[in-house]
């Protein structure tokens, strides 16, 4: 007899256990998924702020500005003449590449955006802030204004 | 028999309901933990006050000679709050050539142009904080007017960052909800 009721007992807590278990499990698999998505967001934000950090965009001007991008870099590799996007297009290995101005104190406004390597395709892009960085006749200095880089890394085939 | 029956069920029963309480225990401070006053923080908040810091703003001290950064601006604005940008035109209280007013202006209008809030949109409000910390006694709010909008029940992201001053440092952060 007791050791029907022992068995009871063990089953019985077995099960408890089991079932707090299962529930504390469950919690978690559900933040899991969602915790994945906001790291892969980040990374990708991350890589698309490094681009701003190669030679071939950094504003050197100024030593105190890691987020700078110099504009005047941006818009010469842009431009079709000098034929440079096709040697970088396959060295960043990157589908899509545009800078916007976002906001300017500048009276006029914001400058346009400039389509580094032009969209193809429908591509899901990423987004960094950064601060763009040109030269400003009007008050004979480097002007910054509040800017975003948009990116679309190649996917591995 | 049957009552050392009974007894053992009860006690069955007492140690179950105080395992039960155990669990309920821990499961109110695991959502507690989660679900905190603190917002998530977020690498594109980060990102952003990392570039405004370094934007150029509307101020100028020297009639448009130089014109500071919004970094700046919020160093002057803990120093010298009613120092005013001798670019801007006074205006009767609240005077809007005020190193102050002119910062609070700015980080309204980027914010907004960043984001897009509205009741249709992922974010509904933000709220930006800038306070000075001397290393001795509490911090301080250096900003009289305050840039918010209204947040509803979304999740909260965010981020902080230092602006080092000669005296201590002001500690920016930007919500977004």
């Amino acid at each position: 007899m007791k050791i029907q009721q022992m068995a009871f007992m063990l089953v019985a807590l077995m099960i408890f256990f089991g079932m707090v278990a299962l529930i504390y499990f469950a919690i978690n698999l559900s933040n899991l998924e969602s915790q994945v998505n906001r790291l892969q967001d980040q990374e990708a934000q991350e890589l698309v702020r490094k681009l701003s950090g190669t030679p071939e965009f950094i504003f050197t001007s100024s030593t105190d500005c890691s987020s700078c991008i110099d504009m005047d870099k941006v818009e010469r590799i842009a431009d079709p003449i000098t034929g440079l996007i096709d040697k970088y297009e396959n060295l960043w290995n990157i589908d899509y590449l545009m800078v916007e101005c976002i906001y300017t104190s500048k009276a006029s406004g914001c400058s346009p955006e400039v389509e580094v390597i032009k969209k193809t395709d429908q591509l899901s892009t990423k987004t960094a802030f950064v601060t763009l960085a040109q030269w400003d006749d009007d008050i004979k200095s480097f002007r910054y204004d509040l800017g975003k880089i948009h990116a679309s890394i190649r996917e591995v085939e | 028999m049957k009552k050392r029956a009974q007894e053992e069920m009860v006690g069955f029963v007492i140690v179950m309901l105080v395992v039960a309480v155990i669990f309920l225990v821990f499961l109110s401070v695991y959502i507690r933990s989660n679900k905190g006053s603190q917002p998530t923080e977020s690498i594109e908040i980060s990102q952003f006050l990392d570039s405004i810091v370094e934007t150029t703003s509307i101020c100028s001290f020297d009639d448009e000679f130089t014109f500071l950064s919004i970094g700046d601006l919020i160093r002057e604005c803990q120093k010298e709050p009613i120092r005013k940008c001798t670019n801007i035109p006074s205006t009767p209280t609240p005077d809007e050539s005020e190193v102050c007013m002119v910062l609070a202006s700015e980080l309204e209008k980027s914010i907004e142009d960043s984001w897009n809030f509205g009741v249709d949109s992922p974010e509904t409000g933000y709220r930006f904080l800038a306070s000075f910390d001397s290393g001795i006694g509490a911090s301080t709010n250096i900003l009289n007017s305050p840039v918010s909008k209204p947040c509803g029940a979304n999740v909260q992201i965010g981020a902080d960052k230092p602006v080092f001053t000669p005296n201590g440092k002001i500690i920016i952060s930007l919500t977004i909800c």
